[in-house]
C-alpha cells in the first residue's frame, strides 16, 4: 500500500477528487455569475431566431456586430438554424416551452399572429422618424405583406421575385435576341414558346414539331418553368389571376389561373420545350443546368443570382413573359417581435436596424435580395448596390420598374403550409399530363376542401 | 448439503447492523443496490418515453397548437382522421410499402446470406460490400438515389434507355415513386443479411451431413434443415422488418415530400407534418396512437401466426 502510494505521490482519494471537482465547479460558477453580472449591468440581452445559408449568416453576423457597436447597451443572442422549415419548428417549440426569442423571422408569419405570439408594432413604427415615414417602403406591397387588420405585426426583410435567367451564349448561337429587363418590351408568352422551340433540340438536331423529334433524347431544352408556388404565381398573376387572396380565398380555380397553370404544364406535355418541372429541381438546382447548357432559359427566383454569379458562364436576366400584362410576385420573410418579450424597446431597436438600408445592402449586393426601401431605388441608391460580376446589364430597371410597378405581394394566409400542400398535391398529375388543370383543381373538389380550411384560418384572425 | 443451504440462507437473511444502527439483511442491501443500478434506465424510460407517451395519449383527445392551452375535444381527432383524405392516403401508402418491401427484403437478405456463407475466395470483400450501404447515412444515400432516379439526367433511365426502355418519371408518377422507394429500401438489406449469416453459421453441420447421407439434395436440406433451424431468426427479422417498414420516414421527407399525389405520404411523415408543420399536436398525437395500436396488433398477429411455425431447438418445439 505504501509502495503504491509512493509510486503515485499525487494520487487523490475519491473523496478528495470529488471535493476538488465540486470546489472547482463552484468556483467556475462563481466566475460565471460575476461575469454575467458585470455584463448584465451594461447591456440587455435579446435573442433573435432566424435561418440562412453561410452567406446570409455572415451578413447577419456583420449586421449584428454593427448594431451592437451602435447600441452598446444591447447584446444580441443570434440563434441561427440553417433551414427555414426547421427554424419554424424550433421557433414554435420555443414559444410552447416559454422560451420564445425576442425577435424571430417568418415568411408565413400570420400563423404566429393567429396564435398571439407576434407583437403589434404599429405604434413603434409610427413613432420611428426613419422607417415610419410613409414613403420609406415600397408601397402598397409592404403594407399588404406586413399588416393584419391594418396593424403591423412585422416588417419585411427585403423582396425577392421570380424572373428569367438565360444562357447568353446559347441564345446568341441560336440567333435569338435576349429577353429584356424592361417590362414594356417583355416577350409575349407565344414568343417565349417559339424561342423555346428554337432552343430545344434532340440528339439529331431536330426541334419540337419537326418530323422525328425524339423527346426522350433531348440534348438541350429551351426553357424551364418550375412549378413551386412562387414561380407558378408569376404566370397566374400575369394572366389576370391570383393565388391567395387577402380575403382568405384561393384564386387557383379562376379561368385565368387555370389557363396559366395549363400553359405551364403544356410547355412540357404539349410544346415539348421544357423538361418535367420537378426533374431539374431534383438535381439540386436548375441554374446548374443553365450553366452547363442543358437548358437555355429558366424562370427562377431572384435569390438564385448570388449562386449563378459564382458560375463561370455568360448569363443575363429578363422579365417574365407576358400572358395578359407584365407581372411578377414579391415575397420574403418578415422580422417579428415576440408578444412575450420582456424587452420590447430593445427588440424594436433591433427590428428597426434590420429594416435599415445599411443592413439590407450587403445581401442585395451579393444578389440574394432585392431592395424593399424606396431609397435604394433612386440613382444613388442603385449605385450603392449594383455590383459588377453579379448584377447583369439592365438589372436596375428590372428592380426599379418591374418589381416596383408590376410586382404583386404574394399573400401568405395563416395556415398557408397546409393550404399549399392541397394545391401541390392536386397539381401533381397535371405536370405529367395525366390530368388537366381544370380536372385537377376544379372537378376534383379540392378547392372546396381548401376553402373550408382557409375560412377556418380566417376566423382565427377576426379578433386580431 | 441441506444444512449448508440453510446456513447460507441464514447468512443472506442475517440482519447487518450498520454504523447508523439500521438493520438490513444482505439480500435487502443487494436489492437496494440493484434498484440503484437500474434507476438511471428506469428514470430515463419514465421521463423520456413512458411520460411523453402518456401525455400524448392525453393530448390525443385535445386540440393543441403548442401555444394556447390544450382544449378537450373528446374523439374529435379520431373523427377528423376518418374524414381526412390524406390520412387514408398515408395508410394506403404505408401498407402498400410494407406489404411489398418486407417479403422482398427478407428473401433478398436471406439469399445473399446463403451465397456469402460459402467458402469462396474474396468472400470477405463481398460481405463488406453488401453491408456497406447500412453505414451510409440515409440522408446522404437519399441524395444519391435522387440522382440515380432522375428521369432526365439519371443513371437508371440512361441504362434503361440503352435497352430501349423509354423515359420513366420515377418521382413524378405515383406507381413509380412507390417502386423507387422500395428499391431504395432494399438496398439496405446488408444489416439483416449479417444476422442471417451469423444464424446460418450456427446451423449444426451434423444435421446437414445426416440429411445428405439420407440422400437429401441441397435444396431439400435448405427447406428441412436450414430454414427450420433458422426460424427463430427469420421470425425476429420479419417482426422487426414489419415494424421498421411501418415507420419509414427519411426518404420521403428528403426526396418526394410525400408526393406525387400523396403516394409516398407515409404515416410517420404524415404525423410529423401535422404535428410540426401544421402544429396540430393533438391530431398528431392521435395519429401516433393509431400507428402504435396498429403496429401492436400486427405484431400480435404475427406472433399468433408465424410465431407458431418457429422451431426452438432448446425447447424441442
Amino acid at each position: 500500500m505504501n509502495n503504491h502510494a509512493s509510486r503515485f505521490p499525487n494520487r487523490h482519494s475519491r473523496r478528495s477528487f470529488l471535493g476538488g471537482a465540486a470546489a472547482l465547479g463552484a468556483g467556475a460558477a462563481g466566475v460565471g455569475i460575476q461575469l454575467g453580472d458585470a455584463s448584465a449591468q451594461d447591456s440587455t440581452e435579446i435573442s433573435m431566431m432566424g435561418w440562412g445559408s453561410e452567406l446570409e449568416k455572415q451578413n447577419v453576423d456583420n449586421g449584428l456586430a454593427a448594431f451592437q457597436e451602435q447600441n452598446p447597451d444591447i447584446t444580441v443572442d443570434w440563434i441561427h438554424i440553417p433551414v427555414a422549415e426547421d427554424q419554424q419548428v424550433a421557433l414554435k417549440t420555443a414559444i410552447a416551452g416559454g422560451t420564445a426569442p425576442d425577435l424571430f423571422w417568418s415568411t408565413p408569419f400570420r400563423d404566429f399572429v393567429a396564435l398571439g405570439a407576434a407583437m403589434d408594432v404599429t405604434e413603434y413604427l409610427q413613432a420611428d422618424p426613419v422607417i415610419g415615414a410613409p414613403d420609406y417602403f415600397l408601397q402598397p406591397q409592404e403594407f399588404e405583406r406586413a399588416t393584419v387588420n391594418d396593424k403591423w405585426f412585422g416588417i419585411g426583410s427585403c423582396w425577392v421575385a421570380p424572373h428569367i435567367y438565360y444562357n447568353a451564349d446559347l441564345l446568341a448561337e441560336a440567333g435569338i435576341d435576349p429577353p429584356s429587363s424592361n417590362p414594356a418590351e417583355a416577350w409575349t408568352f407565344e414568343e417565349f414558346k417559339e424561342y423555346g422551340r428554337q432552343l430545344t433540340f434532340d440528339a439529331d438536331g431536330r426541334h419540337p414539331g419537326d418530323n422525328g423529334f425524339d423527346v426522350d433524347n433531348v440534348r438541350q431544352w429551351g426553357v424551364s418553368w418550375p412549378t413551386f408556388d412562387i414561380a407558378l404565381a408569376g404566370a397566374i398573376y400575369s394572366n389576370g389571376g391570383y393565388t391567395w387572396g387577402t380575403d382568405y380565398t384561393a384564386g387557383h380555380g379562376s379561368p385565368e389561373s387555370i389557363e396559366a397553370i395549363q400553359a405551364i404544364a403544356d410547355l412540357t406535355n404539349v410544346d415539348q420545350i421544357a423538361p418535367v418541372p420537378a426533374v431539374l429541381s431534383q438535381m439540386g438546382t436548375d441554374w446548374q443546368a443553365l450553366a452547363t447548357g442543358n437548358v437555355a432559359i429558366i424562370v427562377q427566383g431572384s435569390w438564385s443570382l448570388q449562386d449563378i454569379a459564382k458560375l463561370d458562364f455568360n448569363y443575363g436576366c429578363g422579365v417574365l413573359p407576358v400572358f395578359q400584362e407584365p407581372a411578377t410576385v414579391l415575397l420574403a420573410h418578415s422580422h417579428c417581435i415576440s408578444s412575450t418579450t420582456e424587452h420590447p424597446d430593445e427588440a424594436w431597436r433591433l427590428l428597426a436596424y434590420l429594416s435599415s438600408d445599411e443592413y439590407q445592402l450587403g445581401l442585395i449586393q451579393a444578389g440574394l435580395w432585392l431592395p424593399s426601401h424606396t431609397s435604394l431605388l433612386t440613382p444613388e441608391g442603385i449605385a450603392s448596390w449594383m455590383t459588377e460580376g453579379v448584377h447583369p446589364e439592365g438589372y436596375d430597371q428590372l428592380v426599379t420598374d418591374y418589381v416596383a410597378n408590376y410586382g404583386h405581394n404574394l399573400f401568405y394566409p395563416a395556415g398557408y403550409a397546409e393550404a399549399n400542400e392541397m394545391i401541390v398535391s392536386a397539381l401533381d398529375p397535371v405536370w405529367i399530363g395525366a390530368q388537366t388543370a381544370q380536372e385537377a383543381l376544379v372537378d376534383s373538389g379540392v378547392l372546396d376542401e381548401l376553402s373550408a380550411h382557409l375560412q377556418e384560418q380566417q376566423a382565427l384572425m377576426a379578433d386580431i | 448439503m441441506a444444512s449448508a443451504e440453510v446456513k447460507a440462507q441464514s447468512v443472506v437473511n442475517a440482519p447487518v447492523v450498520s454504523a447508523q444502527g439500521s438493520r438490513l439483511t444482505l439480500r435487502q442491501k443487494e436489492a437496494i443496490a440493484g434498484y440503484i443500478f437500474i434507476l438511471p434506465a428506469v428514470l430515463g424510460f419514465i421521463l423520456w418515453t413512458a411520460g411523453p407517451m402518456l401525455y400524448s395519449l392525453w393530448l390525443s383527445f385535445h386540440s393543441w397548437n403548442l401555444i394556447q392551452p390544450p382544449k378537450w375535444i373528446g374523439l374529435g381527432n379520431f373523427r377528423e382522421m376518418w374524414n381526412d383524405r390524406v390520412f387514408w392516403a398515408s395508410v394506403r401508402a404505408t401498407l402498400t410499402y410494407a406489404a411489398i418491401l418486407v417479403p422482398l427484403f427478407q428473401i433478398l437478405a436471406f439469399s445473399a446470406a446463403l451465397l456469402l456463407n460459402t467458402k469462396t475466395p474474396g468472400i470477405s470483400f463481398f460481405r463488406a460490400a453488401f453491408y456497406l450501404p447500412v453505414v451510409v447515412p440515409v440522408a446522404a444515400a437519399s441524395f444519391l438515389w435522387q440522382f440515380i432516379f432522375n428521369s432526365e439526367f439519371g443513371l437508371l433511365n440512361y441504362l434503361l434507355g440503352k435497352i430501349g426502355i423509354g423515359k420513366i418519371f420515377w418521382f413524378q408518377e405515383p406507381r413509380f415513386a412507390m417502386s423507387a422507394m422500395i428499391v431504395m429500401s432494399l438496398w439496405l438489406f446488408g444489416g439483416t443479411m449479417v444476422i442471417y449469416l451469423a444464424a446460418l453459421q450456427g446451423v449444426p453441420e451434423h444435421l446437414h451431413e445426416a440429411a445428405a447421407l439420407d440422400g437429401a439434395s441441397a435444396l431439400r436440406r435448405l427447406f428441412v434443415v436450414t430454414i427450420p433451424m433458422m426460424s427463430p431468426v427469420i421470425f425476429f427479422n420479419c417482426v422487426l422488418g414489419v415494424i421498421g417498414a411501418l415507420q419509414i420516414f427519411t426518404q420521403a421527407f428528403i426526396i418526394t415530400g410525400g408526393g406525387p399525389q400523396h403516394s409516398t405520404r407515409f404515416f410517420s411523415y404524415f404525423v410529423y407534418i401535422r404535428g410540426f408543420r401544421d402544429f396540430k399536436m393533438g391530431y398528431a398525437s392521435a395519429l401516433s396512437w393509431v400507428l402504435f395500436a396498429f403496429i401492436l396488433l400486427i405484431s400480435l398477429l404475427i406472433f399468433r401466426t408465424l410465431g407458431r411455425m418457429v422451431y426452438y431447438e432448446e425447447e424441442g418445439r
